[in-house]
């Protein structure tokens, strides 16, 4: 049969890379040994970066308990809550008296109300008269 | 831990393994991946010796990012093709000087190309042959008839669609069959 140049079927090209894949030269000794002493030296960086995991058991008994408080609380968002209501309260108690004698006329619009023109002294807890004037009340 | 690269342990486990300080691991790894990067890197640059330097740095990338290692995203195989397909390419155009695109597709058989063909078995006139073709079409043909890989794994690997694949495995078929053409019937093809 006259054959005109004609590609080779696929199959035939798959077998005859099939063939050669059979073929493949396995790694040698020598490449394997320098592949391991690389996986080796990089392990070896590993653990030279890596910090102490031994934990410090005083520190992991605080850490438990102050995790248990924690969620005892709400978590950081009841704890901070906490402080901040903690913190008024300090204010309030520490404050004169007549701090918030004026303080609350002026909400409700009374006729002690501070007006306007003195808004500082809404904000400021430790606003006191005499502390402004000097003079001793 | 089986010293052994049919260990049933996956890739992925082996690389948390590794990152931990696990030898054996490195040696499953060593022992399961080596061989196919190797090959990979002799089909593509048909030098024993410079297939072994880009296994070894292949290798050498893959423990180094075993601690950022995330499992389930890629193939530990699939990886190190891409890494070995890279560093192959690096060293053809240090030896040629010209980008992929400047390839141009192979000419006829020189003399001394057949004179080797004429003394060599099949699969050396396969493998001369697949030496031939342009860098991506062999990188191609290697990836999907020596390294079995399937078209998408190939795409993956060389970061090209699907059908950017199957175009350049058409043509390097085409290119293997009329290098082999001339030797059909002495090589029994």
């Amino acid at each position: 049969m006259n054959r005109a140049r004609d590609e080779i079927d696929d199959a035939a090209l798959e077998a005859l890379m099939a063939e050669l894949r059979d073929r493949a030269d396995p790694p040698g000794p020598d490449l394997l040994g320098r592949v391991m002493a690389d996986a080796q030296a990089v392990q070896a960086g590993f653990a030279q970066a890596a910090p102490d995991p031994a934990p410090d058991p005083a520190a992991w008994r605080r850490g438990a308990w102050i995790g248990r408080l924690l969620d005892a609380l709400g978590g950081w968002k009841g704890v901070s809550t906490l402080a901040a209501s903690a913190c008024v309260g300090l204010v309030v108690g520490l404050a004169q008296p007549e701090t918030f004698a004026g303080f609350m006329p002026a909400l409700s619009g009374g006729a002690d109300s501070l007006g306007t023109g003195d808004t500082l002294a809404l904000f400021d807890p430790f606003y006191d008269e005499a502390t402004i004037t000097g003079e001793d009340l | 831990m089986p010293f052994d690269a049919n260990s049933p342990v996956s890739d992925d486990a082996l690389m948390v393994l590794f990152a931990n300080g696990d030898a054996q691991a490195a040696a499953v790894l060593a022992h399961r991946h080596t061989g196919r990067v190797l090959a990979l890197a002799q089909r593509m640059l048909g030098d024993r010796a410079e297939a072994e330097d880009v296994a070894q740095g292949a290798l050498m990338r893959l423990w180094k990012i075993a601690p950022d290692w995330r499992q389930g995203e890629a193939k530990v195989s699939t990886w190190l093709y891409r890494v070995a397909a890279n560093l192959c390419t690096d060293r053809l155009r240090r030896r040629r000087g010209t980008d992929l695109e400047g390839i141009p597709e192979p000419e006829d058989e020189t003399p001394s190309a057949e004179a080797r063909m004429m003394a060599r078995d099949r699969a050396t006139a396969v493998q001369a042959a697949i030496e031939r073709l342009p860098e991506r079409q062999r990188l191609a043909m290697s990836l999907r008839f020596l390294q079995e890989l399937s078209n998408p794994e190939v795409a993956d690997v060389m970061g090209l669609s699907v059908e950017a694949v199957e175009s350049l495995l058409a043509r390097g078929k085409r290119a293997l069959s009329a290098a082999l053409e001339p030797r059909r019937a002495e090589l029994g093809i």
